[in-house]
């Protein structure tokens, strides 16, 4: 019997972790109308995910299946392995979740609404709701009527964070917070990543998704276009260099492997490279270079890279 | 059921539950009050200003021969048979509404559904506390009447308030079962609210064409009022089974049908 115990123990030891979301082929429509089509990724578990896409994307419809307030019209939806549909009660039990259009009970009480929430997650920790709420500088003795939209935010922000759940599924999370307060959020975010939770974050807020995200997914009419990490799939956009040169130099020198001379001047030159910067570099070694300048591509030229070229095509995870 | 749920409705409902309770224990005082004055002190002028009333108008009141003169009569007559009726029909609808379509058309519904609560458990939470209110209403209605009969001196036997409080529970489940699948089949309030207002009306005039016109007597066993005899609940001191069973038949599986699509349908504002 403990042999059959330990044999099972070096089993799970040796599987590999349940991820904590699982998408795979997932379809949903609205009667004739596009929801999402086809998606298939997984997020790992300590990872912050960044699902990003214009208005009408199919970003709300995606998440509203993983909470289980859609069905699926085909493929599959997981939480730690249970399906979104059949094992909501189950899945719920380690979510965590803000919608992308937060709506709270008006007449409720700030720390009366967090309290009710807690007791239907099962209660939290003593002083969960009190140290949130001082982090995020919210006053527990207003009513929810009487909130501005951040201060409603960050309602939504202490009921998803008391929780402690391992998956945090947050839709548009820091709409309507102030600088400072988005400065804190983040950190928020990080502290979560480092106490080992997951976190799916849908975002049109592209800084944060760049200072914040692991990996990000691009969905663009349903489709996905884009799932990589956020340093690859940056790499893979056109950068900008401008060098300056001690002499004269010919452009032309430079027109190669993917190189594309933009501006040009007697000892100056704009390059724009795209993908590998080696080529680039081992051209330069040749010269006599005064100054280099290099801008880094910011999500913002991914993001609309994938947006304005036609047509979706899909990515597979 | 969620017993945080139930009891965050009820709070939230509190000072409409005790309105409407507290309305109803006060129409009812009256109403008996008006039985000794109407009744048993002018019952002559009361049967000759009978006789100029028009028919319809009494069969729409549920006022039929010489049954007015009891006390069970009066009392179904001038208000558990038609304006207690209109009263905890409105309260049923306009609660029943909001306790699902309005969540889902406001929004709130996707934050409570995300947590560990279920849609099932969600929905019998819902019914639960509409349950306890109901009571509530029914509870203040025979305290009403039993305040206003101990004043008035008048003898009412403890099997008839048990009567009445039942018929009146079972009534009101009935109202509640279909507006409660309504609520959970909509996407907007207003829209659920109409159903089950429309519904109820359908309920009320199909009863009265049937007790009007012989020709379509058969037809008011479709209706819910065809079960709901308060004078005889109070005058026999009983409920016929059979009414009770069709009230609270129909109160089940409409509420099962309305948890069961509830369960099924997609959730978004």
């Amino acid at each position: 019997m403990l042999e059959h115990g330990r044999l099972i123990c070096y089993a799970r030891a040796r599987m590999p972790p349940i991820p904590p979301i699982e998408v795979v082929s997932l379809t949903k429509r609205y009667g004739r109308h596009r929801g999402v089509e086809d998606l298939t990724f997984q997020v790992g578990v300590g990872e912050i995910f960044g699902f990003l896409g214009p208005n009408g994307a199919g970003k709300t419809t995606t998440i509203r299946v993983l909470v289980g307030l859609l069905r699926s019209n085909g493929g599959t939806a997981r939480i730690f392995g249970r399906d979104c549909w059949t094992g909501t009660e189950r899945v719920h039990r380690d979510l965590a979740f803000i919608p992308g259009d937060l709506r709270l009970y008006e007449s409720m009480g700030v720390v009366e609404f967090l309290q009710f929430m807690a007791r239907l997650h099962g209660g939290v920790r003593p002083r969960r709701i009190e140290a949130l709420a001082d982090r995020l500088d919210l006053d527990l003795g207003r009513t929810i009527k009487h909130l501005s939209k951040g201060n409603r935010q960050k309602v939504g922000l202490v009921q998803a964070l008391m929780h402690e759940a391992p998956l945090l599924v947050l839709d548009e999370p820091s709409v309507g917070l102030d600088p400072l307060m988005e400065v804190i959020f983040m950190d928020l975010m990080r502290e979560e990543r480092a106490a080992g939770r997951t976190i799916f974050l849908s975002s049109h807020n592209l800084s944060e998704v760049e200072r914040l995200c692991d990996r990000v997914a691009i969905i663009r009419e349903g489709r996905l276009v884009a799932l990589e990490h956020i340093d690859a799939l940056k790499a893979k956009r056109v950068r900008q260099m401008s060098v300056l040169f001690n002499q004269p130099v010919d452009p032309r020198a430079f027109e190669r492997d993917g190189i594309v001379v933009l501006d040009r001047g007697e000892r100056r030159v704009r390059l724009a490279v795209r993908g590998d910067i080696n080529p680039l570099i081992r051209t330069l070694a040749a010269y006599d270079v005064a100054d280099l300048t290099f801008s880094e591509p910011d999500l913002e030229d991914v993001f609309l890279h994938y947006y304005k070229e036609e047509p979706a095509e899909k990515v597979d995870a | 059921m969620n017993p945080t749920l139930t009891i965050k409705v009820l709070k939230m409902q509190a000072q409409t539950i005790a309105s409407y309770a507290l309305g109803s224990a006060f129409y009812s005082a009256l109403v008996v009050f008006l039985f000794h004055s109407f009744i048993v002190q002018h019952t002559a002028f009361f049967q000759q200003y009978l006789t100029i009333l028009p028919k319809a108008l009494l069969q729409a009141f549920n006022i039929s021969g010489s049954n007015i003169f009891t006390f069970g009569g009066f009392l179904g007559a001038e208000y558990l048979s038609f304006i207690w009726v209109v009263i905890v029909a409105a309260f049923i609808i306009s609660f029943t509404s909001g306790a699902i379509a309005r969540e889902i058309e406001q929004g709130t519904i996707e934050l409570v559904l995300a947590y560990p609560v279920g849609r099932i458990r969600f929905f019998l939470s819902k019914v639960a506390a509409l349950v306890l209110a109901l009571l509530a209403i029914v509870a203040a209605t025979l305290g009403g009447i039993w305040v206003g009969a101990l004043s008035q001196h008048i003898q009412v036997a403890p099997a008839s308030f048990f009567a009445i409080g039942v018929l009146a529970t079972a009534f009101g489940l009935a109202v509640a079962g279909y507006s409660f699948f309504f609520s959970a089949v909509a996407s907007e309030r207003a829209a659920a609210a109409g159903a089950a207002a429309a519904v109820t009306v359908l309920f009320y005039a199909v009863n009265f064409a049937s007790s009007l016109w012989s020709q379509l007597s058969g037809l008011g066993r479709l209706s819910i009022f065809h079960y709901y005899s308060p004078q005889d609940a109070i005058n026999l001191g009983r409920v016929d089974s059979g009414s009770f069973l069709v009230l609270f038949g129909l109160a089940l599986l409409t509420t099962i049908a309305g948890a069961a699509l509830f369960r099924l349908r997609d959730l978004s504002p």
